[in-house]
């Protein structure tokens, strides 16, 4: 079975240190638990698109249990002591064309506005070009403007279209 | 103001810039009460208020709250439907030095609560029966000092002071009223105290209203409206209509007055022009609202599109006469053209298409009135005088966008608000350099008429009321069945839009439909509160995880077709 290839790096990030980033694993369930309820209200929003306040079993499975390559997901850790803790996710879904996919980032507010955003989106944008990847979609709330500046400044080629209050961007991978 | 692309398409009359008078709400009240004194200011059910006895009112029940306390910047509530009654109380409490937070009488504990406590109100004036039903019960939970309640009957001439807890009976509206410490009566107030409050030193800026709004976070917050904002965009609306005769027009208030629309365009504008009005509490009431056109012979009647249309729907209404009407402004949701073209087939008068946001307090376009090859169909219309409009990228919200072009829509005005009461962040986000970005994705054509495009948050329309779902699913979510909810707007016949929701219990719960709407009643007002719960095994998600609120809603929109 294919499955992506990533070899994982650590990278220092000001404000924050050093942070590992990796491909997420079945075993990171408690982790993801532990990354949700340091999430404000309006992170889970913009994540998930809904006020949801408990996470559940079945949604939790399917964020870990992928077989990264259909669905890659890279894990942004830090060290508190003996203790991993994941601080932020970036992953990707192919749609029905795999040279398309949807892709989402979450960083815990703690760690928000220190750069790790960018890391990430830049991470997991060459992890798909690498394998074969070449346009992300998203659907984000229009008033995240913070993601939208972010989305530009990253050089993304970006078109948007409405649909009941949300925007989808659609960015060619091939031109960034 | 420089020259504008729109200005040019403006009707005969109506100024690019106005010269306007510096005069707070109160003092325009003064100034026609001046000019008109023995004139009609209010009627309602046989009761007859001239300018001069509106004025009196107000000035006795500013005495009575300055003599209760009240200080200039004291905020007070205001909880009541379209009565006599909250035009004396709106013009006292300004008049007496408050701000007034005009509160929805529909709202439930949760969000008076919310928002006596976040404006930090000292008072409330309210209606018994809402004292008696909502207020009274969470008394403790409030900042209030005191309040001051008024029934339905109270301003009723005989006999139907007399006869009105009869008729209201079925209707929850009468009610008996404990008496205890730190309530009032306002009929007392006014029997009690004199006419002749202190004068306040007012500055135009000073702040007049908190108005509250919905959010998409689902949490409301208060606009805070000047004298200036609310004053300048009365008079706005003045100079759009250069066919009003002052001193003689009917206007039919049947918006609600504790939202900005009703407010500036029914109460305010009649006031201003010195017309007479007549409050309507239950808009409704179609029947009731039709005999009052025919009675009073309205010229005026500021409304909703899912109003007109009742009008035009209800059994009978080519019999009768209600060619009075000659004006009509419609607001907070799109005009359909076939409602527009059969209510001035009916009335013989004009409907224009408005629009307008609290934070504008609230118009801000409108389309000509008396020109009719002016007005374009599908658009919102031209800024009103002295009022700026761009449409901007979405992102930086900094480059100006060519005509034909989707941007966000931005207002620059004297009626735009000077932010959301403390709270410094989301004033920030909406507010750029005295610019409001409204959130809505418009763009402007080469003559300046400006469209509506879309929304940058997801919102409901249902009988001209706002609902954000995200308010809805907050709701939901607290329920301890719940693991999952998501709101949607669905056609509806009578009020444009209702509202659906679909829930995903948790593992193990059962509920039923009407469980899950009684607890929402308890939460939300009745206008918010779904109509319909549909339970799912799941949401639908996106490959991401992401709840797909839009195929929920394609998945309605097909059920629809199918039937």
């Amino acid at each position: 079975m294919k499955r992506c290839r990533f070899r994982k790096k650590v990278v220092e990030i000001p404000g924050i240190g050093k942070v590992l980033l990796r491909l997420l694993e079945k075993g990171d369930a408690p982790l993801l638990v532990e990354l949700f309820y340091v999430l404000s209200p309006e992170t889970i929003y913009n994540r998930f698109l809904t006020p949801v306040k408990q996470v559940d079993e079945t949604h939790l499975k399917r964020l870990v249990e992928i077989d990264q390559w259909n669905e890659v997901a890279i894990a942004s850790c830090i060290h508190e002591g003996d203790k991993e803790r994941i601080i932020g996710v970036a992953r990707f879904a192919r749609l029905e064309n795999p040279e398309e996919a949807e892709v989402a980032i979450v960083v815990g507010d703690p760690w928000q506005g220190k750069g790790l955003g960018s890391v990430l989106l830049k991470t997991i944008g060459e992890v798909a070009v690498k394998n074969g990847v070449r346009r992300f979609y998203s659907t984000i709330d229009p008033n995240n403007r913070r993601l939208l500046c972010f989305a530009k400044r990253f050089g993304f080629d970006y078109k948007c279209s409405f649909e009941n209050g949300l925007l989808r961007l659609v960015t060619d991978l091939r031109s960034g | 103001m420089e020259p504008r692309p729109w200005h040019r398409f403006y009707d005969e009359g109506v100024p690019t810039s106005i010269n306007y008078l510096d005069l707070t709400l109160p003092q325009i009240l003064d100034r026609t009460a001046e000019r008109y004194k023995d004139r009609s200011a209010v009627l309602f059910e046989g009761l007859r208020l001239t300018y001069g006895q509106l004025k009196d009112a107000v000035d006795r029940f500013a005495c009575a709250l300055q003599a209760m306390g009240i200080k200039k910047g004291d905020k007070i509530a205001i909880q009541l439907p379209n009565l006599p009654q909250t035009i004396i109380a709106y013009y006292g409490v300004l008049k007496a030095g408050g701000i007034a937070v005009m509160t929805n009488p529909l709202y439930v504990a949760r969000e008076i609560e919310h928002q006596f406590n976040d404006a930090g109100c000292r008072a409330c004036i309210v209606a018994d029966f809402l004292w008696m039903q909502k207020v009274r019960e969470i008394r403790d939970k409030l900042p209030c000092e005191f309040y001051v309640l008024t029934g339905i009957k109270d301003f009723l001439p005989f006999p139907k002071n007399f006869l009105f807890p009869f008729v209201a009976k079925k209707t929850g509206t009468v009610v008996k009223v404990p008496s205890e410490k730190g309530v009032y009566w306002l009929k007392d107030l006014l029997d009690r105290y004199e006419p002749n409050p202190k004068p306040i030193e007012y500055d135009m800026e000073d702040i007049c209203n908190l108005q509250y709004t919905g959010g998409t976070t689902g949490v409301s917050k208060g606009a805070i409206l000047t004298h200036k904002n609310l004053s300048y965009n009365v008079q706005q609306c003045r100079a759009w209509f250069p066919i009003v005769e002052e001193g003689r027009e009917v206007i039919l208030s049947a918006l609600p007055f504790f939202h900005s629309f009703g407010l500036t365009v029914c109460m305010n504008f009649a006031i201003l022009i010195g017309g007479v009005q007549i409050p309507v509490p239950n808009p409704r009431d179609i029947k009731k609202l039709i005999s009052l056109i025919q009675k009073y012979r309205v010229t005026l009647f500021p409304g909703v599109p899912t109003l007109f249309n009742a009008i035009n729907q209800f059994p009978g209404i080519d019999k009768v006469d209600i060619s009075s009407v000659k004006g009509c402004i419609s607001g907070s949701a799109p005009l359909p053209i076939e409602v527009a073209q059969r209510f001035e087939q009916l009335t013989g008068g004009s409907i224009i298409e408005g629009y307008g946001l609290t934070e504008t307090s609230p118009v801000s376009h409108a389309n000509p009135l008396v020109n009719k090859a002016r007005r374009k169909i599908g658009s919102i219309g031209l800024p009103m005088p002295d009022t700026d409009c761009k449409i901007v990228d979405l992102e930086e919200g900094t480059k100006e966008l060519p005509p034909g072009q989707d941007g966000e829509v931005i207002i620059k005005g004297p009626q735009v608000m000077k932010g959301y009461y403390n709270r410094p962040d989301e004033t920030a986000q909406v507010l750029r350099d005295g610019w409001l970005y409204t959130g809505d994705i418009g763009k402007m054509d080469e003559d300046g008429y400006f469209y509506i495009v879309g929304r940058k948050k997801e919102m409901i329309i249902a009988g001209g009321y706002n609902i954000y779902p995200r308010e809805i699913d907050e709701i939901l979510y607290e329920h301890p069945k719940v693991l999952e909810a998501c709101a949607i707007g669905v056609p509806d016949p009578h009020r444009g839009e209702t509202v659906k929701a679909f829930v995903v219990l948790k593992p193990g719960e059962s509920a039923t439909e009407q469980e899950i709407i009684e607890y929402c009643k308890t939460k939300l007002a009745a206008y918010k509160v779904p109509k319909m719960i549909e339970f799912r095994q799941e949401l639908p998600k996106s490959t991401v995880g992401k709840v797909l609120r839009r195929v929920l809603k394609e998945e309605e929109m097909a059920k629809i077709k199918k039937q």
